[in-house]
């Protein structure tokens, strides 16, 4: 997608060599019809629209690429649709400077400024949006989630039950509501609403994850199941992205709170790593970094580490490995690249105990 | 994670080149789209952390293992790092803090002031060790990597446009003039060198509009006169250096 270019000088900056003498006193009326000139003559080689704001103090120019077509605010919504909200949020700005009451650019806008973290103009304008188009329950949404991000729980509670109502098929509403309520420990409320955003957006990693979440609070075995293969679902869903991240982390975490749900040392856990530690003895670094990073790969969505008939094999080391086996050859690897990485998962207590039982092995008669 | 079979061809000449292997981490909320931190003692892989989620990533991979790979053209013995000073630092908290300082009126606190001196220091120390090197990268995977232009054209877009951005007034008001000067001088020129390769003359509007072009062309005109093997990637960045008037702001470091 091409991009926009937008930027702004100060107006005493402006080079005004590039203007006809005649034209080079800033403030007037004929300097600002030849700065507007001078730009328009600039981009007119590239397909496009142009906008050129002139003041006292400062010009701003926006070119949006594209056909006579293509409108600013079109361009403006791809921008959004990109999560390119620091280029959009000036277009937006400048078409809402020739269209003050329009309340498509009002929320655009402020969702722009919201998710930029600029609360005060971002609850400023969806506040308007959704006063001349009550109709649109996505803004009353957004409204909301800009509360919310200002501290208002009460006024962004209040705005998301109203959505749901308004919208009950709107499955961002949904979600955005179970999330509140989850916050504020109405976990069986929270719930119902995560599920109904899931069931509308089965596809929605961020809906989800929220499901699995809430189902996670659940003391419940049946529910905490549920979580585990909708973090699946997730990591499916979004790969390489933020929420599988996240869902790979609350497996991990949960899986690592099982294992240590009975306090000490798990002998198992020590035996696997003095097994690695036997088995990198006779090889080198590079060796041994293959075999973790290797390990570390296979395990990006998790090991199953707290069921002992899972199996696993590696390309560089023979053999087939628990869960728990591998995620300590990969523990172990680790730690003899670097001493201390932090692989998300806590085996040194476990660890400094194979070391003990290695050095009493190697030193044996 | 999927990436291009020319991405992955230029991994494996890193891997090639250094005997150590490239590890890719995803992380969404870096502020910029990749780094690199090239393998050193104690840590034996080149780390390249990236924005997964961004646009072109195969060409953000590509361009940070570009820095890898003219690094490593040279021997051991022409490896070097490039760090800061302590005049550097002294002379940028002065201009900021120091009378008729830009940021005295605002009578900020130590540690702030301290924060502010080495983002923007910092900052400028990056721009000149990044920029002329990246055009030579960047000149290098148009030429041999055909199928990564449309993620390039994309990105370099996108640079462009932020950029732009540092021409504003509330910067040019915050920055002391010869660092706001340094900055945009090699903005220009990337500018310069982005419509050439891009077959526009887009890019250079902003600066031909403040008069910072010819600053730009002088910028560009020692890149191309300066060899373009990565052995005087030192002499390219020493001559930018000198014509910004910050050779004294930094040193190179050998790497052992």
């Amino acid at each position: 997608m091409e991009q926009p270019l937008e930027f702004t000088i100060a107006t005493r900056d402006f080079d005004l060599h590039l203007l006809p003498e005649s034209n080079r006193d800033p403030g007037t009326e004929e300097f600002g019809q030849a700065v507007v000139a001078h730009f328009e003559a600039q981009f007119a080689p590239m397909l496009g629209r142009t906008i050129v704001i002139v003041d006292a103090e400062q010009i701003r120019v926006s070119w949006v690429p594209g056909g006579a077509t293509t409108s600013p605010m079109a361009f403006a919504l791809s921008l959004l649709r990109a999560g390119q909200f620091d280029e959009a949020v000036p277009l937006l700005g400048m078409l809402l400077s020739s269209h003050p009451d329009d309340a498509l650019i009002l929320y655009n806008l402020g969702v722009a400024e919201s998710e930029l973290g600029d609360h005060a103009p971002a609850l400023h304008h969806l506040s308007r949006a959704v006063e001349n188009d009550p109709t649109n329950v996505d803004a009353l949404i957004a409204l909301a989630l800009a509360q919310q991000r200002d501290g208002q729980e009460e006024a962004a509670t209040g705005n998301l039950a109203r959505a749901v109502v308004r919208d009950p098929e709107n499955g961002n509403a949904h979600r955005n509501f179970g999330a509140i309520l989850g916050n504020q420990g109405r976990l069986n409320d929270a719930l119902s609403h995560f599920r109904e955003a899931a069931r509308l957006l089965p596809d929605d990693p961020k809906s989800v994850l929220g499901l699995a979440h809430a189902l996670r609070q659940s003391e419940d075995e049946a529910k905490i199941r549920e979580a585990d293969q909708l973090y699946r679902r997730v990591i499916e869903l979004d790969s390489d992205g933020q929420f599988g991240e996240l869902a790979r982390t609350a497996r991990r975490e949960y899986a690592e709170r099982r294992f240590r749900h009975v306090p000490g040392l798990r002998m198992d856990a020590v035996m696997y790593c003095l097994s690695a530690l036997e088995r990198y003895a006779d090889k080198d670094n590079q060796q041994v970094q293959g075999i973790a990073f290797e390990a570390a790969l296979l395990g990006q969505n998790g090991f199953s580490v707290n069921d002992p008939s899972s199996q696993y094999t590696l390309r560089s080391l023979p053999g087939t490995f628990s869960g728990l086996g591998i995620l300590s050859l990969m523990y172990v690897g680790f730690q003899r690249i670097k001493i201390g990485t932090d692989i998300g998962f806590d085996l040194s207590q476990e660890y400094a105990a194979a070391q003990q039982l290695f050095s009493g092995e190697k030193s044996a008669p | 994670m999927n990436l291009s079979p020319d991405t992955r061809r230029i991994m494996e000449t890193v891997e090639r080149l250094t005997g150590k292997p490239v590890q890719l981490i995803a992380k969404p909320d870096l502020p910029t789209l990749a780094k690199v931190t090239a393998a050193y003692e104690s840590i034996p892989v080149h780390i390249i952390v990236y924005k997964p989620n961004a646009p072109g990533v195969d060409y953000h991979i590509a361009y940070q293992c570009g820095f890898v790979i003219r690094l490593h053209e040279n021997p051991p013995n022409a490896r070097f790092g490039f760090g800061d000073t302590q005049e550097g630092r002294a002379d940028v908290r002065q201009l900021l803090s120091g009378p008729n300082g830009t940021l005295e009126r605002h009578n900020l606190p130590e540690a702030a002031l301290c924060e502010v001196t080495d983002q923007v220091y910092g900052g400028l120390l990056t721009q000149l060790r990044s920029v002329p090197i990246g055009m030579r990268i960047d000149a290098w995977l148009w030429d041999d990597y055909p199928r990564l232009r449309a993620a390039q054209s994309e990105s370099m877009a996108v640079q462009q446009s932020t950029n732009a951005l540092a021409l504003g007034p509330n910067i040019r008001d915050m920055m002391p003039t010869t660092l706001f000067s340094a900055n945009a001088a090699m903005n220009a020129a990337y500018a310069l060198f982005a419509d050439r390769l891009l077959s526009t003359q887009l890019y250079s509007i902003p600066y031909r509009s403040v008069g910072l072009l010819d600053r730009g062309h002088s910028l560009l005109d020692l890149w191309e006169r300066t060899p373009a093997d990565a052995a005087h990637d030192r002499d390219l960045v020493d001559a930018w250096g000198n014509d910004l008037g910050l050779s004294d702001w930094y040193q190179w470091v050998p790497m052992t």
